[in-house]
């Protein structure tokens, strides 16, 4: 991971000068009709006034907005959201489009369609009532194991059996070969 | 009278599917009809079918719930605009199923297999929203783990000499097989970790779950590791691992199934926990009464899917069950083929559920290799099955909510009461039936009588339950609130395993496409290449405009080399 992390800085590095302009999202997929041209990638703000007016041009409040890293991958001004898929959004509240659970002029994320109901949810862990990922993972192995134990534990229901009786049988109490019965003609009863 | 001329050619297939389960009961050989399609070397390739007893009995269990559906489709989905794709849908899913029950051969097979797959996607999707393709993705994507596992045990089998894995006996085989084949059949069974598709698979129309869940894609699983016996027995390592993992998954489907508030949840989960049966039963060495209760919980189940999709159609579409209640009142018809169902569920005397349940149990009480931990794990299963089973009962059928509580006689039409009646006759005589005539059926059970009591009080201990946990959770609303969370999402399993596998992906997609597509491809590709061919025109351009003075610069150079060799040489 360190690694991949490392080329991707240097390659970012290397790049930043030579790539001048990068498509926002990842897929070719994107709804084009619910994106906003004024959302296009600029340059960074650099003091508190031009920051507000960049908040206030992806509809948040100030203290919300906060630009992606410049790591050369092109974002520019663009905020940094979290990915929360369309699963983990609240299904009692009146959306402006219900079917994408999310309102007209609401900042969308750059990979906005893979975060849509029948996709992905990354955060599906921060759900009321859920623990976090890491202790779901631990509860859930503890009761696997345990169960585990339970079903392993080397106790068991000793229910005598006879061993099968077959003609020529092999006993494995008496570890020798057995005759059990033989098919010999009956005797000739008497007349 | 017009009602039954159209529905003629739908009751005529119930029929001869249940003559089919008789024939096959009596059926005391098996015939192979083979015709070669390809023959190299020493490898060849058959279209085969089998059909003995197993597959008799399995079509023509098919074919009666098949029957009875799609008589039921006519009265449920009466109002839909594309009921002929859907109905289209639902044979070919059928014909799947009955495909893959016939041929024994693992490369064919894979077509009725994959079929399933296909087709119930479709169907899972059919109301075409975000929801119900959530659950057909999450559906087809992990029956798509099973068609790898099967590939993968053709290219194993190919290596042993042959694909008839129905027949054949395990000589020189590489175990890892027997695993391959298990964890095959546990993602279409949905046992642990695949068991999240079943509930999520709910979003699909009410008769087509009765289809799914009942006899078609979720025996699918069971049928393949029951008829690759040979090879799952050959290894110790499989049985015990199908053992822990179906126990696990009969545990967890029957403790959340307690806890569900979905009403179609409640019965998926109900048949996650039967179908961990049938497996722990094969992976305790009893194949054929695993099928025997394959069988018998196809017929209740559908029945007991049909009744549900009554109670949802006729109460505008409500499946919450605390939404539902006195029902027995509104509707008669419907609640009665609940009760069969119910009853025959939890494993009444003399229904169905009874005779193929009931021996499962004694037989592996019967084992002395079974630990007793093992045993009791099962028995809470099974406890947990009437629990649930009470809960249905005492809360849609009799319970009073204030909220839903109406009297009126609902209208319940005939498509609807037919394959009512069809399934009622399979729900309590079946089991009886199979029970008497077919020989692979009959055990003889040695039991103490404290063993054979303790199997008979299982259904009033869960309603012990039902009444003892339930009622006092209800003063503790907290508790209450914990334990729902961990109980709705399957003790965790629904999450655990179908977000972050998801979710890694995707980041990791998101890193490769900045460190490659963004970065070295870039680098080395279109961008770098731009950037050198400027660097150089610039160079190029540089010369061009400085000719005169790098002309003079050059031969001077020349010309200083050439002196300095004529003199100095």
């Amino acid at each position: 991971m360190a690694s991949f992390r490392g080329l991707r800085r240097a390659s970012s590095c290397i790049l930043s000068p030579v790539i001048r302009s990068r498509p926002l999202t990842t897929s070719l997929c994107l709804n084009g009709g619910n994106w906003n041209k004024d959302w296009a990638p600029a340059a960074l703000p650099k003091n508190e006034e031009e920051r507000a007016a960049k908040a206030k041009n992806y509809g948040m409040i100030p203290e919300d907005y906060k630009p992606m890293s410049n790591d050369g991958t092109g974002f520019g001004d663009y905020p940094d959201l979290p990915a929360i898929g369309a699963h983990s959004r609240s299904p009692w509240e009146h959306y402006d489009m219900p079917h994408l659970k999310r309102n007209y002029g609401e900042p969308m994320h750059p990979e906005f369609d893979a975060l849509s109901e029948d996709r992905l949810d990354p955060a599906f862990a921060t759900q009321p009532g859920y623990p976090p990922l890491w202790k779901q993972f631990l509860i859930l192995a503890t009761v696997f194991g345990v169960f585990t134990f339970i079903a392993t534990f080397p106790i068991y229901r000793f229910k005598p059996v006879m061993p099968k009786q077959y003609r020529h049988g092999y006993n494995t109490d008496a570890n020798v070969q057995m005759t059990h019965y033989t098919f010999e003609p009956a005797t000739e009863s008497s007349e | 009278m017009k009602l039954m001329s159209s529905n003629l050619p739908l009751l005529v297939l119930i029929c001869s599917g249940y003559l089919s389960i008789f024939t096959g009961s009596i059926l005391s050989s098996a015939y192979l009809l083979e015709v070669p399609v390809w023959d190299s070397h020493c490898l060849s390739f058959s279209f085969s079918i089998l059909a003995d007893n197993v597959s008799m009995i399995f079509v023509g269990t098919v074919l009666v719930i098949s029957g009875s559906v799609a008589t039921y489709c006519k009265w449920y989905m009466a109002s839909e605009t594309y009921y002929n794709r859907f109905m289209g849908l639902v044979w070919l899913f059928v014909l799947s199923m009955i495909f893959m029950i016939l041929v024994p051969n693992l490369v064919m097979l894979l077509i009725g297999w994959d079929g399933l797959g296909l087709t119930s996607f479709l169907l899972v999707a059919y109301y075409q929203n975000n929801k119900s393709l959530s659950a057909a993705m999450l559906t087809a994507l992990t029956n798509r783990i099973g068609d790898v596992l099967v590939l993968v045990s053709i290219s194993i089998l190919l290596n042993e000499g042959g694909w008839l894995v129905y027949s054949y006996y395990p000589v020189s085989m590489w175990s890892g097989l027997s695993v391959v084949v298990v964890l095959a059949g546990m993602t279409k069974s949905a046992q642990m970790p695949f068991c999240a598709w079943l509930p999520a698979a709910m979003a699909a129309p009410t008769p087509v779950s009765s289809l799914v869940h009942s006899s078609t894609l979720v025996t699918a699983g069971v049928y393949l590791v029951l008829r690759s016996f040979y090879v799952v027995s050959a290894n110790p390592l499989a049985t015990q691992m199908l053992m822990i993992l179906s126990l696990f998954t009969l545990v967890l489907a029957g403790s959340s199934a307690v806890f569900a508030f979905d009403l179609k949840k409640v019965i998926a989960l109900s048949t996650l926990s039967q179908l961990s049966l049938m497996m722990f039963s094969i992976s305790i060495l009893l194949p054929f009464v695993a099928f025997f209760h394959l069988v018998t919980h196809a017929v209740f189940k559908a029945l007991l899917f049909l009744g549900a999709g009554g109670v949802i159609h006729s109460n505008q579409s409500i499946q919450d069950i605390r939404g539902l209640s006195s029902l027995w009142q509104s509707l008669p018809v419907s609640m009665s083929a609940m009760s069969v169902a119910i009853v025959s569920l939890s494993g009444a005397p003399f229904m169905s559920g009874f005779y193929s349940k009931d021996l499962i149990i004694e037989l592996s009480m019967m084992d002395s290799s079974m630990t007793y931990g093992c045993y009791m794990l099962e028995l809470l299963g099974l406890i947990f099955t009437s629990f649930y089973s009470a809960r249905i009962v005492f809360s849609v059928m009799l319970g009073s909510n204030y909220i839903n509580c109406s009297t009126l006689r609902l209208f319940e039409h005939l498509n609807m009461q037919v394959p009512f009646l069809s399934l009622y006759v399979g729900a309590i005589f079946l089991g009886l039936s199979l029970g008497s005539t077919m020989e692979k059926f009959g055990y003889v059970v040695v039991l103490e009588s404290y063993e054979s009591l303790s199997i008979f009080l299982i259904p009033f201990v869960g309603l012990a339950m039902w009444w003892g946990v339930l009622t006092k959770l209800g003063f503790n609303p907290w508790s209450w609130t914990k334990m729902l969370s961990f109980f709705l999402s399957m003790w965790l399993v629904e999450s655990l395993t179908s977000h972050p596998g998801k979710t890694l992906f995707f980041k990791s997609s998101l890193m490769m496409y900045q460190t490659l597509d963004q970065g070295w491809l870039e680098l080395l590709g279109p961008q770098g290449v731009y950037a050198k061919l400027g660097q150089v025109s610039q160079l190029n351009e540089v010369v061009q405009s400085n000719y005169f003075t790098y002309q003079m610069v050059a031969w001077s150079l020349v010309t200083i080399a050439g002196l300095s060799l004529v003199v100095f040489m």
